[in-house]
């Protein structure tokens, strides 16, 4: 304390020494302001006073100094409680110095207080435009642009002001606002981005910067935000809100890429949320709207898992499955019903409601449809989707609804030729009338309907698949419906168009795809109920042969098939065609016993058609029953003058290969030369003609074979009609005992020069000379033959690899081969050998003992 | 005056309650508490025990947006989201009529204290629908004229969805509130609109005259404010404030000293008229009270004034008004 009253007795000295000095008057000001700040009550007024008359001493003796005046300010506005007189002080601080933002924001709080905006705002104004350092104006300004909404002057100024407190977490929560209101989307995730980043709790940034990128598509970014903006504040229902239809958004692309399981775990979460959040505050329409519509969401997504596993199908835990999965669906939509009816209820002037209830009615209706076809109860649908209509009669879309929903044809064409009156350019519009005219049998309608929304808009789904359904009686090939159904398929993972894209790679040869693999692997999870999904699952398999998946799965489709509803005709046609599939399967499997036993059930359903016939004869020879199995082969004879021409030719090839297994060559040779010769023309035929002409010494089929090889269309059929003439030349060159091999070998070389490409000749060529025993053999071997890549296709022959391994065991020559030949078919067990025979081979050569460990 | 818990109904219904109306006593038995729910049942209460009066009445194919009461105490009606009204005998649940309107253009409804017309809040339409109560036809409509601002194509009336509908005692006057806040007044034999009243901007979801005064109504507003107009004079009256949310539902009690309100802020406050303020608040619901109905008077032996509320947390509570 004796030092202030040193410095205070100072600063008094220094004043009446020099009294005219503003300085010295400003000083001892100061210090006693401070003086009154430190002490409090009366005194502290009292300490102020005498400061304030010191700083209008100093300002009467120095007009310029704002430093005065803005205390001068500080002292009317704070002490006296006189505005106007601490406005004048603060104004002409101001005018002094425009920079002085102590001076300005006071003066601004005062005008804020007592409601002069206007003043404020011109006083900013006036302090901005004189100083380009007057950061303080250009705040103010900004957020009173922003509360006005001027937004492109509001840019400006906020900008302005962050170069002066570039850390201002507030100037850049505005800027961001500001952008986002102008549209400028990335700009505004970038200032918010920033305000986030200074100040970690910036909830209105977060949620504001979510949404934008919610809007963006950007899904797992927003989740993040509005997760961060929880942690801030639990409680904030636009958080929930915008959390809950993030993970929306997040699983219908879930769903979109087939990944369903994952899709209905986050719409578990979302529904969650948004219950907590109807909890907090429960007058919020569009919070049970979203409830609703996650709901929805997760009844379409919902996928059936495939617990049984067994290759024993029990048909009631295959029912009690479906039907559990149906009911999980349909309370969720039923959620979905009542959750829309709150939101109407809150608000019943909002139009979409009305049409989402209609939307939601439809989906429950198309559950239950095995249960109740109650024409009234569908009318409700139909009535809810006129109820938004009314609202809004210029929207399309709810025009397409109305189509949808409803059950009459000349409704739904007038409802959506409506929709087309209104927005011509309505893709969706033109596609559902596509589908409504392919329903009525117009096809050429349909085409030119699906052809227009095509056009329109490409993205859009149905049309593809209209299109391949449309393929029938037009030009269009059976590739390019698949193509185009596949494309529908990526476009939108429906389950009616992922089996459409099965049926059509069944019967177009592209079973092998990978997109059709995942594409049913997907349809049966989203719709058990369908055989077909199973049944082309199985084909699938097949094609793949995995056959115990094949088989499982056409067991699959029988339980489904004996579920489904099907008319009884229709469901006995299809139950033989799946039946005879499995029957199939089993034998491609080895299970001759079960094959037998399903083409015995058929049979006596008398359901076995040709291909059954096939199957069961097959079966039962290699049950070793042969007798049945010619019998069944002379029953499958007698329908061959019926049968269509391709299944007419594979029946009399197994009947001929039968009878060559079972009675001989002889009974062979004597039942073709039997047949009429129409029968023999095919190419399979030919195949078959000319390998038992070959094993015949007397060539007593000669005549029926074909004279000019070239005269077939397939390249592959040559070659192999090739590599059996000169089986032919071996076996009539050769002895008793062994094989002329030489002349084979001779004649091969003869036909590579005319096929240099073809792998199944060099195969031959190599394996031969491999016999040959020529001590050159083996340079040789490896040289003609070439090493496939990609998939093996699987033959009775040696395959490439097993001839340069071979060839490696006979020079021992490098072991590079065969680890790739290992490496590619692991369960080869000859390959193994050959490796390990090799290795030893070296090590004994090179006497390296610790190899015999390593193998 | 004063409220007093009687007794609460928990799960009186499956899913949320929307609505509630007195069946008024007829000779040969007392008043029964009607009730309209999400679960698409009407289902009518004893007092004051809240024991079921018969099994649940259903009918709707949607939830059940506002019941109604024939003062007669025989007949009453209930309305479903699908615009369908059904009106049924009370004593047998058989079905009278089923009025049928446009989707949309059915909301809060009321029979006229004489009880030849049932006034309908007709939602979209922006028009109060009056039906003939003998024949059950549409015998007029009284609609909102547009104000000029207002497109012609505009179906929705330039925002005047009607959502609550209240007769005068004396039956000469109908008001209707809409969706933007303002309250239309008719002259109903003159079939006449006479005015607004405006004071309110947001969404009145209930109404009620004075059982009184002709000339004083209330109503209840999304805005959280409960208004005391003169019909007549197009005043306002009184503005009083109290609930934290939107009030969903008023009426006034049979003595005309009081009036009761229920808001989705979950509770249900008594208030004075004398002193325009809110002297009680009950918090006997854990959701939003979206209907509160006094007793109307009558019957035999039965003094006792009752107030019952019904909330979204499908429960009922019944309190004794005295």
């Amino acid at each position: 304390m004796a030092g202030e009253e040193d410095i205070l007795a100072h600063l008094q000295q220094t004043l009446s020494s020099d009294p005219e000095n503003p300085s010295n008057h400003f000083n001892l000001g100061i210090f006693l302001w401070k003086k009154g700040d430190i002490v409090g009550g009366d005194e502290s007024k009292d300490f102020k006073s005498r400061a304030a008359e010191h700083f209008l001493a100093s300002a009467r003796l120095n007009p310029g100094d704002s430093a005065a005046f803005r205390i001068l300010g500080h002292y009317y506005s704070a002490v006296v409680v006189d505005t106007q007189r601490a406005i004048k002080c603060y104004q002409r601080a101001l005018s002094l110095s425009p920079d002085d933002f102590e001076a300005g924001d006071a003066l601004c709080d005062l005008l804020d207080v007592n409601g002069k905006e206007s003043l404020e705002i011109a006083v900013c104004k006036e302090a901005s435009e004189k100083s380009p350092r007057a950061f303080w104006a250009f705040r103010r300004l900004g957020y009173l642009q922003v509360y006005h909404k001027k937004w492109e002057e509001a840019v400006q100024s906020l900008q302005h002001a962050i170069r002066g407190y570039p850390a201002c977490a507030d100037l850049w929560e505005a800027l961001g606002l500001a952008y986002h209101r102008l549209g400028r989307l990335t700009a505004a995730i970038k200032s918010y981005g920033r305000a986030i980043e200074l100040e970690d709790s910036k909830i209105f940034s977060l949620i504001e910067s979510g949404n934008i990128l919610l809007m963006l598509g950007s899904f797992r970014k927003g989740i993040e935000l509005f997760r961060h903006a929880l942690e801030v504040s639990p409680h904030n229902v636009s958080a929930h809100f915008g959390l809950a239809s993030g993970l929306l958004g997040l699983s219908k692309e879930c769903a979109s890429i087939g990944a369903y399981e994952w899709g209905a775990s986050l719409l578990k979460d979302a529904s969650e949320i948004t219950s907590a959040c109807s909890h907090l505050s429960s007058n919020f329409s569009s919070v049970w709207k979203l409830h609703g519509d996650i709901q929805i969401a997760y009844a379409k997504c919902l996928p059936w898992e495939n617990k049984i596993t067994s290759t024993h199908i029990d048909e009631g835990a295959f029912k009690a499955s479906i039907i559990d999965w149906k009911n999980r669906c349909l309370s969720a939509a039923k959620k979905a019903r009542l959750l829309y009816q709150r939101a109407l209820h809150l608000t019943p002037w909002q139009s979409n409601i009305y049409a989402d209830i209609a939307i939601t009615l439809d989906l429950i209706y198309s559950l239950l449809e095995r249960e109740t076809t109650d024409h009234d109860t569908r009318q409700l649908s139909e009535r809810m989707s006129l109820g938004s209509l009314i609202f809004e009669g210029i929207n399309c879309d709810f025009w397409v609804i109305l189509a949808c929903v409803t059950n009459d044809y000349a409704l739904k064409q007038h409802a959506l030729i409506r929709g087309l009156q209104l927005d011509n350019s309505l893709a969706v519009s033109w596609a559902y009338l596509g589908k409504l005219y392919i329903k009525l049998g117009e096809n050429h309608l349909a085409t030119r309907s699906f052809d227009r929304a095509r056009s329109l808009d490409p993205s859009l789904a149905l049309p593809w698949a209209g299109m391949s359904v449309a393929s029938h009686d037009r030009n269009y090939s059976l590739s390019e419906a698949y193509e185009s159904c596949l494309r529908a398929v990526q476009i939108m993972p429906l389950a009616e168009f992922q089996i459409g894209l099965g049926m059509l790679a069944a019967v177009s040869g592209h079973l092998l795809s990978p997109q059709v693999f995942s594409a049913i692997r997907h349809s049966i999870q989203r719709s058990p109920y369908y055989p077909e999904s199973h049944n082309v699952h199985g084909l699938i398999c097949e094609a793949w042969s995995d056959y115990q998946s094949a088989i499982s799965a056409y067991r699959l489709a029988r339980s489904a098939l004996r579920i489904a509803s099907l008319s009884k005709d229709s469901a006995k046609r299809c139950l033989t065609d799946v039946s005879v599939n499995l029957a199939r399967a089993l034998c491609q499997a080895g299970h001759m016993l079960d094959a037998e036993q399903e083409c015995e059930a058929l049979n006596k359903d008398g359901m076995l058609n040709c291909k059954g016939l096939q199957i069961y004869a097959v079966a039962l020879w290699k049950l070793g029953k042969n007798d049945q199995s010619l019998h069944v082969a002379r029953n499958l004879a007698k329908n061959v003058s019926t049968m269509e021409e391709s299944s007419c030719t594979a029946a009399i090839g197994l009947i001929c290969q039968l009878i060559y297994r079972i009675s001989g060559l002889e009974s062979a040779i004597s039942t073709i030369l039997k047949l009429p010769g129409e029968y023999l023309n095919g190419a399979k035929m030919s195949l078959i003609l000319s390998a038992i002409n070959a094993l015949d010494p007397n060539n007593r089929l000669q005549l029926l074979l074909p004279t000019n090889l070239s005269s077939f269309g397939a390249y592959d059929l040559i070659i192999e009609m090739h590599t059996i003439t000169a089986t032919n030349k071996m076996i009539q060159n050769g002895s008793e005992q062994s094989l002329d091999i030489h002349s084979g070998v001779k004649y091969l070389r003869k036909v590579l020069r005319l096929y240099p490409d073809s792998r199944l000749l060099r195969n031959h060529l190599g394996s031969l000379i491999l016999y040959s025993g020529d001590w050159l053999a083996s340079h040789i071997a490896p040289r003609c033959t070439v090493l496939p890549t990609g998939y093996p296709v699987k033959t009775g022959l040696k395959s490439p690899f097993e001839i340069h391994g071979g060839a490696g065991v006979a020079c021992y020559a490098s072991c590079v081969t065969r680890p790739k030949w290992l490496h590619q078919e692991p369960w080869n067990h000859e390959a193994r050998y050959l490796l390990i025979l090799n290795l030893l081979q070296r090590a004994r050569e090179e006497k390296f003992p610790h190899i015999f460990v390593l193998v | 005056m004063k409220l007093a818990g009687l007794k609460t109904a928990e799960n009186a219904h499956d899913e949320s309650i929307w609505a509630s109306a007195w069946v008024p006593a007829t000779d040969n038995r007392p008043a029964l508490l009607l009730t309209g729910s999400l679960d698409e049942t009407v289902r009518l209460w004893r007092t004051d025990e809240l024991s079921p009066a018969a099994p649940p009445l259903g009918g709707h194919a949607l939830g059940v947006v506002s019941v109604a009461a024939h003062p007669s105490g025989v007949v009453a009606a209930s309305a479903s989201l699908d615009s369908f009204i059904r009106v049924f005998d009370v004593e047998s649940n058989s079905s009278i009529a089923t009025l049928e309107a446009p989707p949309s253009e059915v909301w809060n409804m009321q029979f006229e204290p004489k009880g030849a017309i049932l006034a309908v809040a007709g939602g979209s339409s922006a028009s109060v629908k009056l039906w003939d109560t003998s024949s059950w036809q549409l015998v007029d409509s009284l609609a909102i004229p547009r104000q000029e601002s207002s497109r012609p194509t505009d179906r929705t009336g330039g925002g005047k969805f009607v959502l609550s509908v209240a007769w005068s005692p004396d039956g000469k006057r109908l008001a209707c509130g809409s969706m933007d806040g303002t309250i239309s007044v008719f002259d109903v034999h003159r079939a006449k609109f006479l005015h607004h009243l405006e004071g309110h901007f947001m969404p009145v979801r209930s109404l009620v005259y004075s059982p009184l005064d002709s000339r004083v109504l209330f109503s209840a507003c999304d805005d959280t404010h409960v208004h005391m107009y003169d019909a007549e004079g197009k005043n306002l009256v009184a503005s009083m404030s109290g609930h934290a949310s939107w009030v969903l539902s008023v009426d006034a009690s049979p003595d005309g000293a009081a009036i009761a309100t229920g808001s989705s802020d979950r509770t249900v406050r008594l208030w004075d008229l004398t002193m325009r303020a809110s002297v009680q608040t009950m918090t006997s619901h854990s959701d939003q009270v979206w209907s509160v109905a006094f007793r109307p008077p009558g019957g035999t032996g039965v003094r006792a004034g009752r107030l019952a509320s019904v909330s979204d947390d499908k429960s009922i509570s019944l309190y004794d008004y005295s």
